[in-house]
């Protein structure tokens, strides 16, 4: 993988974020800087209340920063307004979230085909059915979500976040609502999908051992970024 | 991307199956079913009862002129495909060979009566029926008083002018009668025996009718027509022209049904509030997610959009359907009871339910809707953030204006709707404002509460906001419903009492002056009280001021007929007991005085101090207007649209007349005041009675039914109102349960909760029913509105049963899962 300027996925410069609070300003994040290259796996670590998934809702278009900039891919983040994240974010990411964030009205293949009917794919059926059939879930596939198994709503949720085949997959401890041996499966089939299509992950974890399977790990604290060698 | 609407309808029914949008669709189908077969039946109960009340007048539509109508009212007719049907009217004497006696003669073509049956009995006194034809040539029809003042029996032979007829039937009803009052007993012969009677001749004052039938649109074309002939001497009437009691009885079922159509709507309304607030409370999350995975803030407002509009259309249409349906299996369960044939549904009436259901579930699901539009994407990191705002009463104005112009379209009358809309208005404000204050007061009780008791009160002052809603949703809904129940009583019971038992079946006119003491004498020597006589005199109004009375100078066939007709003037010294002052003041004692009816003073421009000028047998005389009165003309009692004071009409020709009760029993009491005054004419005025009883009797029947309908929109009020707090309660009783709470103890609570809620917004009900109750009474439907403390006995322990019972029911679910499956379910 190189390091040339097509292969940017992610840059964060000088990325801050701040909030009132009753005690005053307070500073989540400080000057945060990162570059991350296509088919990268990155680890965000952090206590609980770093601001990990601060960084991740920023990085997402999904929050605002106070100042910095974000570029994705070649676009300047935050110049769009906010339905033109939303537009790049359906074309370039996928999101796996810690409490699965499935549909309950929906089948889970129809939370797959979710992502796919929404960017217009033609046959989001088939493309759907054929990434539950990758995760081990094509006999689950029209029961609804209160049917499944946490394991399984996670492995549901991680072929929709794969569905559209996204440049980069923004995973939120991913593992956080799982049993120690369920966490294992679901990781190990989200590192695979991630090597078969080539995607870039950002990782927000406290899990030390989760984020030894990134390329590489940034440690959050105190607002500032730092990565680990 | 996918199109907003595609993506809608796959959700719509992805939605459906899942069961998320069933309450909503159930709300909105049950209130389009509720409008549509109350719409239906109405329609169609109103059209029967105006063709019933047509009866009377023998047709939809009654010309009457001096002289023959001209060809052109026929081919006009035949034009517009309407029936028509000739007759001559005029007073003659019948004569036997000992007697003869004045009768009201009616020579009738071979169409009559268009609308109505003449019914005949083969002798006096017994059994009548209906009788599908005219009377044969040489045959003649005779009402029984004057078969008795003249000894005839059927079969007997009468002479008529030149022409001798055979006895052929006891007339006992015949519709087509021309007014109130007829002068003599009436007699039908056919008219082809006119011209040998030889009775009318170019100088006789006869009345000749016609009368027309046909589609509705059609007669009212035709008339019209007629007005813009405006030929002299011509008068139209339907049957809201000339019977003023009758067009208050039409009036008054329209406004109560009208009514009662509305109710429903204003349930339905606060139903699907409390539904489309409940779906958008579980679709925050979905619509954070979809945020998330790239659909822009309009494409997600545009999807529930649609969904909302395909919802919409769905549900309305079989909402469509079913009252359809409804209103088909009502009319034919009530077939027997409601004795009314009922003329085909309008289709029409779809359409407009139709657009009243999509337009009710926009007005009052939008606002909650309208807000997903707002909800972050951030919302899938942060499930704090993307709450619904409480509904204002600005967001819901787009529900209130629908609704407020529903209420004005379905009330048929501008007054009437704009005045639900003010009533419901302020009765939301009230009831918003004085749940707040209640479910404030109940804070400090919580204290000096224990068990079950306690844990209602400390839910329902910690929801306060939700609180809040349910009693307003729970009072309006129950407020609606009493209402109808007070209203309904109340009008039945003014429409029952309107016409008491004893009320006068029989007008006697054409006593002579000198008669009267004989007369006086002639009930007391039987045992009887002599009724009220009073004096009339026919005459016709000439001029207002020095401005003459022109018939064409009014633009109103009602002022025209007035212009042109003789009025029963009377005079008295009292104010007659079925009469109201309105304006200026009963006789002053200085100079000659009239007092009008103030519905005639309307049609003719008469005012207060305006003087009136009456011709009476080429004698003018006048007086001043000192007062305009309102009569009850539902009374039966002789009433005038004129009064003058005592001696404004002394010196002219006069009659005496009166009106009293007569019995079955009292038939033999009549032959013998007829044999002893044979001048008097007695008006049978019971068949007219009989006819507006039936009227208000099926009236009533469908007033009770079209309450069912209003029930049921209630009753989704309360399980929309129950539905809208259900996962919430479900969430924390499941909390209790797991910390160690009992089954008995969160259903004891719930219990609590509900019926305390039910209490207050009863209690708010009851009193709002009353007040809304005295206010329609009094100023729209004038009758007189009395307490009715059932109403708040309903009010507050119907309110805390049923809602109490509901609630629990609707809440069961909670004790009956495991706590753990509850909260993983609702944590999804």
């Amino acid at each position: 993988m190189t390091d040339s300027p097509d292969n940017l996925i992610l840059k964060v410069e000088q990325l801050t974020k701040w909030v009132e609070s009753p005690e005053g300003r307070l500073d989540i994040l400080r000057d945060v800087n990162l570059t991350i290259m296509a088919g990268q796996t990155l680890a965000v670590l952090g206590a609980s209340g770093a601001g990990k998934s601060t960084l991740l809702g920023i990085l997402a278009g999904l929050d605002v920063p106070s100042s910095g900039k974000v570029w994705l891919k070649s676009h300047d983040f935050f110049q769009l307004n906010e339905d033109g994240r939303a537009r790049l974010r359906g074309e370039l990411m996928g999101f796996v979230f810690q409490s699965f964030q499935l549909l309950p009205s929906l089948t889970a293949l129809e939370n797959v085909m979710l992502p796919l009917e929404l960017s217009g794919h033609r046959d989001a059926r088939e493309a759907a059915m054929a990434t539950l059939q990758r995760v081990g879930l094509q006999p689950r596939a029209l029961h609804y979500p209160r049917q499944l198994s946490g394991g399984e709503q996670q492995r549901v949720a991680i072929a929709r976040a794969f569905a559209g085949r996204p440049a980069i997959l923004l995973a939120d401890e991913p593992t956080g609502n799982l049993d120690g041996h369920t966490g294992e499966r679901v990781i190990d089939l989200l590192f695979e999908l991630n090597r078969e299509q080539h995607t870039t992950l950002v990782l927000v974890t406290h899990d030390l051992d989760l984020a030894q399977r990134c390329q590489r790990r940034a440690r959050l604290a105190d607002g500032s970024l730092h990565e680990e060698a | 991307m996918t199109s907003p609407l595609r993506m809608a309808w796959r959700l719509l029914r992805r939605e459906w199956r899942s069961g998320e949008l069933r309450v909503l669709a159930l709300a909105l189908l049950i209130a389009v079913a509720a409008v549509t077969s109350v719409s239906f039946f109405t329609d169609r109960v109103e059209r029967a009862l105006s063709q019933q009340a047509n009866d009377l007048l023998g047709a939809d539509l009654l010309l009457s002129a001096g002289n023959e109508f001209a060809p052109a009212y026929v081919q006009q007719a035949a034009k517009l495909n309407l029936q028509t049907s000739a007759s001559i009217s005029f007073p003659s004497m019948v004569m036997t060979d000992q007697a003869s006696h004045l009768g009201m003669i009616k020579a009738i073509d071979d169409h009559f009566p268009l609308r109505g049956h003449v019914r005949v009995a083969d002798k006096l006194f017994a059994p009548d029926y209906e009788l599908d034809r005219v009377p044969h040539a040489g045959e003649i029809w005779m009402e029984g008083q004057i078969m008795s003042a003249l000894g005839l029996q059927v079969g007997d032979r009468v002479a008529l002018g030149m022409r001798e007829f055979t006895v052929g039937a006891v007339l006992t009803t015949e519709p087509g009668v021309g007014g109130m009052f007829t002068l003599a007993p009436r007699i039908l012969f056919n008219m082809s025996d006119l011209a040998a009677t030889e009775l009318v001749q170019p100088a006789s004052r006869v009345k000749h009718y016609l009368q027309v039938a046909g589609e509705r649109s059609a007669v009212a074309e035709f008339r019209a027509w007629v007005a813009q002939r405006n030929d002299v001497g011509v008068a139209a009437q339907g049957v809201e022209d000339a019977r003023p009691e009758m067009r208050q009885a039409l009036d008054r079922s329209r406004q109560f049904l009208g009514l009662a159509a509305l109710t429903s709507v204003l349930l339905a309304g606060v139903a699907i509030a409390l539904a489309a607030r409940r779906f958008a409370q579980r679709h925050l999350d979905h619509c954070a997610i979809l945020r998330c995975l790239g659909a822009v803030q309009g494409y997600v407002l545009k999807i529930y959009l649609w969904q909302l509009v395909l919802l919409g259309l769905i549900a309305s249409l079989l909402g469509c359907a079913l009252g359809f349906v409804a209103h088909l299996l009502l009319v034919d369960l009530l077939g027997g009871l409601l004795d009314i044939a009922l003329p085909a549904a309008s289709w029409t009436l779809l359409w407009v339910a139709m657009v009243t259901g999509v337009m009710t579930l926009l007005g009052f699901a939008l606002p909650p809707l309208l807000q997903l539009q707002s909800v972050p994407a951030l919302r899938v990191l942060r499930r704090d953030l993307g709450q619904l705002g409480a509904p204002g009463w600005i967001s819901y104005s787009l529900g209130l204006l629908v609704l407020a112009g529903l209420m004005v379209y379905q009330a048929g009358e501008l007054r009437m709707g704009l005045l639900l809309v003010a009533g419901t208005l302020v009765a939301l404000l009230v009831l918003w404002l004085v749940a707040q204050l209640l479910v404030a007061l109940l804070g400090p009780l919580r204290a000096r509460t224990g068990g079950a008791w306690r844990f209602g009160l400390v839910n329902i002052v910690r929801r306060r906001q939700a609180s809040v809603v349910q009693v307003v949703a729970f009072g309006l809904g129950l407020m609606a419903l009493l209402l109808l129940a007070v209203i309904r009583g109340d009008l039945l019971a003014q429409w029952q009492n309107s016409i008491p038992d004893g009320a006068p079946n029989r007008f006697i006119i054409n006593l002579q002056p000198e008669q009267v003491p004989a007369m006086r004498i002639f009930f007391a020597e039987n045992g009887r009280d002599a009724p009220l006589l009073w004096p009339m005199v026919r005459g016709r109004l000439v001029a207002i001021g020095d401005k003459p009375v022109v018939a064409q100078s009014y633009a109103d066939d009602r002022a025209r007929q007035l212009a042109t007709r003789e009025f029963n003037l009377s005079w008295t010294d009292t104010l007659p007991k079925a009469n109201k002052l309105l304006a200026g003041h009963w006789w002053s004692g200085q100079g000659h005085e009239f007092s009008v009816e103030s519905g005639v003073a309307k049609a003719l421009g008469i005012q207060l101090g305006d003087e009136l000028h009456f011709e009476v047998a080429g004698q003018r005389f006048s007086a001043r207007v000192s007062s305009l009165r309102e009569v009850s003309w539902d009374s039966f009692e002789p009433n005038f649209f004129v009064l003058g004071s005592p001696g404004s009409m002394d010196g002219l020709p006069a009659t005496y007349m009166t009106a009293l009760y007569l019995g079955s029993e009292d038939y033999t009491l009549l032959n013998q005041m007829l044999q002893a005054f044979s001048n008097v004419s007695v008006i049978d005025v019971a068949a007219i009675m009989t006819h507006v009883r039936n009227v208000i009797t099926r009236v009533s029947n469908a007033v009770e039914y079209v309450f069912g309908f209003t029930l049921l929109a209630g009753l989704m009020v309360l399980y929309a109102g129950i539905q809208s707090t259900h996962d919430e309660r479900l969430q924390e009783s499941a909390i209790v349960r797991t910390l160690g709470g009992q089954k008995k103890q969160v259903l004891q609570a719930l219990l609590m909760e509900f019926v305390l809620l039910g209490v207050l917004a009863g209690t708010l009900a009851a009193a709002l029913a009353s007040a809304l109750a005295w206010g329609l009474a009094t100023w729209v439907l004038k009758i007189d509105y009395h307490f009715n403390a059932l109403v708040w006995l309903l009010g507050v322990g119907g309110g805390a049963l049923a809602v109490g019972l509901a609630g629990v029911l609707g809440s069961y679910q909670v004790v009956r899962q495991p706590p753990l499956t509850t909260l993983r379910k609702l944590s999804l």
